[in-house]
């Protein structure tokens, strides 16, 4: 087993070598200037010139990210048990969340900025509106996945509807929830960027605009790694939080994953 | 003694009738039948009689359209707590471990935690599954599961236990084993069983009382009794295990013959 995983990690790697040869290849076959195509070394080079500078760009979008994923987590939670407790609410609520769900949310991001205006306050409802769909939905869908007998096992043993919430509904809809909240933790990178484009005076996106704007291709690819790096270890920290939070239902995905 | 103290399950003129979307179904029609305490019944019938509606009423989850059920003496209006439940599926929570899950009645009632720890883990003794308290279900067979099922099932040493096709999703050997389980934890501490299947020979093995139902709408069609000594064994049960089969063969109609001889041989 642990030498298998050695051999991933090595073929990884060399996957990631190539992508790297080829770009440098491309560039001394086609002769491209290194404003509109940076060698991968400069990219490198330019990053550190920033050096500490990065810092409250990174934390900007950080920060924005996570905030507005939290708060769209917690509100979209809360709505999907109001939804599904409460066949009023839900008859109010789920047709325009269907409808506002097809909306393109970063079309909303320069309203956004008129209401609200420049900084944390309008990057965060961005990221907010981005995530809470797919965690509504999600959580919706897990509330009412449950088996109609253990509902029936529930009320012959005279569990009122919160009991039966917090022992039966809620961490049976827990795979569910995750895999929502997955789908939001890229989505909130996507719109913290987006609003950064559109609202922001710091951050990686702010970075990638206006580094644009001066032809410093250099920096905004550095820019782009740092922000893909964020997505990746954003992501992980929320499959990690599965996993704690999961214990039993990750044997299940440990054992699909031999099998293949 | 007084015959009226014996009895534990009273359903009198019960008739229940779904109303969906405009279509009126009548999913039982006048049933009446007595249980004593104690007693092991089989609803024994095709898919459809109405054998599940009818567990459904007496546990208070449906409610009669017309007549009435009274279990243990009182008239059945609400859920019934104090009554096991099974069902074909072992419905366990899959985030809990056997222990935990056996203990589920107990924390809805809110009885002491410790005590009914202690007698989870005996349960689960019981029913085989010792050394097994600290696994998830999707880590059992399901056989295993249906065994913890029956555990939470008698946690709470319910005077009923109301099992809806419990053995019908396993294996015919581990079903048989399942059933002689029952028969012998049953015999250790007596209680009524209402039991659910569209097995022949399972009804056969298990009851005191088969109650035969038929289908469209749904009611007892007859009664058989079954006196031999448990647990049953066809060979020696010889002619008369045949000739039981042959009867309630006849009384659900050549229909379920052919629908389903796998169970209804």
């Amino acid at each position: 087993m642990k030498s298998a995983r050695a051999q991933n990690t090595l073929l990884a790697s060399l996957g990631f070598l190539m992508i790297l040869l080829v770009w440098q290849s491309l560039l001394w076959v086609f002769d491209l200037p290194p404003f509109l195509v940076p060698p991968p070394i400069k990219v490198v080079t330019r990053a550190l010139e920033l050096g500490t500078n990065w810092w409250p760009h990174i934390w900007a979008t950080v920060y924005s990210t996570i905030l507005g994923f939290i708060i769209a987590t917690l509100g979209g939670l809360s709505l999907a048990i109001l939804i599904v407790h409460s066949r009023i609410a839900s008859g109010i609520i789920t047709p325009p969340l269907l409808l506002l769900q097809i909306v393109p949310k970063m079309a909303l991001a320069p309203i956004v900025l008129v209401w609200v205006g420049l900084g944390l306050a309008s990057r965060t409802i961005v990221v907010v509106l981005v995530t809470f769909f797919p965690i509504v939905i999600s959580t919706i869908t897990g509330l009412q996945s449950v088996e109609p007998e253990a509902i029936d096992l529930a009320r012959s043993l005279h569990m009122n509807r919160y009991s039966i919430l917090r022992k039966i509904r809620f961490p049976n809809a827990m795979p569910h929830i995750f895999s929502g909240l997955r789908v939001a933790s890229t989505l909130a990178v996507i719109g913290a960027i987006i609003s950064e484009f559109v609202a922001a005076q710091s951050g990686l996106g702010y970075i990638i605009l206006s580094s644009g704007f001066v032809l410093d291709t250099a920096l905004q690819f550095g820019a782009l790694a740092l922000v893909t790096l964020f997505g990746v270890v954003f992501y992980g920290l929320v499959v990690l939080a599965e996993r704690i939070a999961m214990p039993w239902y990750i044997a299940e995905v440990q054992h699909i994953e031999v099998m293949t | 003694m007084n015959l009226s103290d014996d009895i534990y399950i009273q359903i009198d003129n019960l008739s229940v009738v779904f109303d969906t979307k405009g279509d009126r179904v009548t999913a039982l029609e006048n049933v009446n039948l007595t249980v004593k305490k104690n007693e092991f019944i089989t609803f024994l019938g095709p898919s459809g009689c109405g054998k599940t509606t009818l567990l459904k009423v007496i546990n208070g989850l449906t409610a009669p359209t017309m007549g009435a059920v009274i279990v243990g003496g009182e008239k059945v209006e609400r859920p019934i707590a104090n009554c096991g439940m099974m069902f074909q599926a072992p419905t366990l929570l899959k985030w809990r471990k056997s222990l935990k899950n056996v203990l589920l009645p107990a924390e809805a009632v809110g009885i002491d935690i410790k005590t009914a720890r202690i007698r989870a883990g005996e349960l689960l003794e019981v029913v085989g599954l010792r050394g097994f308290e600290d696994r998830y279900p999707r880590e059992l067979s399901g056989g295993m599961q249906q065994r913890v099922s029956l555990a939470r099932a008698l946690l709470l040493d319910p005077p009923l236990l109301l099992m809806d096709e419990p053995f019908g999703a396993l294996d015919a050997l581990t079903r048989d084993d399942m059933g002689n389980e029952l028969v012998r934890i049953w015999k250790l501490n007596p209680k009524t069983v209402v039991f659910v299947t569209h097995s022949i020979r399972e009804a056969i093995a298990l009851s005191d009382r088969i109650f035969v139902m038929t289908p469209r709408p749904g009611k007892v069609a007859k009664v058989f009794e079954v006196i031999e000594p448990r647990p049953r064994d066809p060979r020696k049960m010889g002619d008369k295990y045949n000739d039981l089969i042959d009867e309630i063969h006849k009384c659900l109609g050549g229909e379920t013959r052919g629908a389903d001889t796998e169970t209804m041989d």
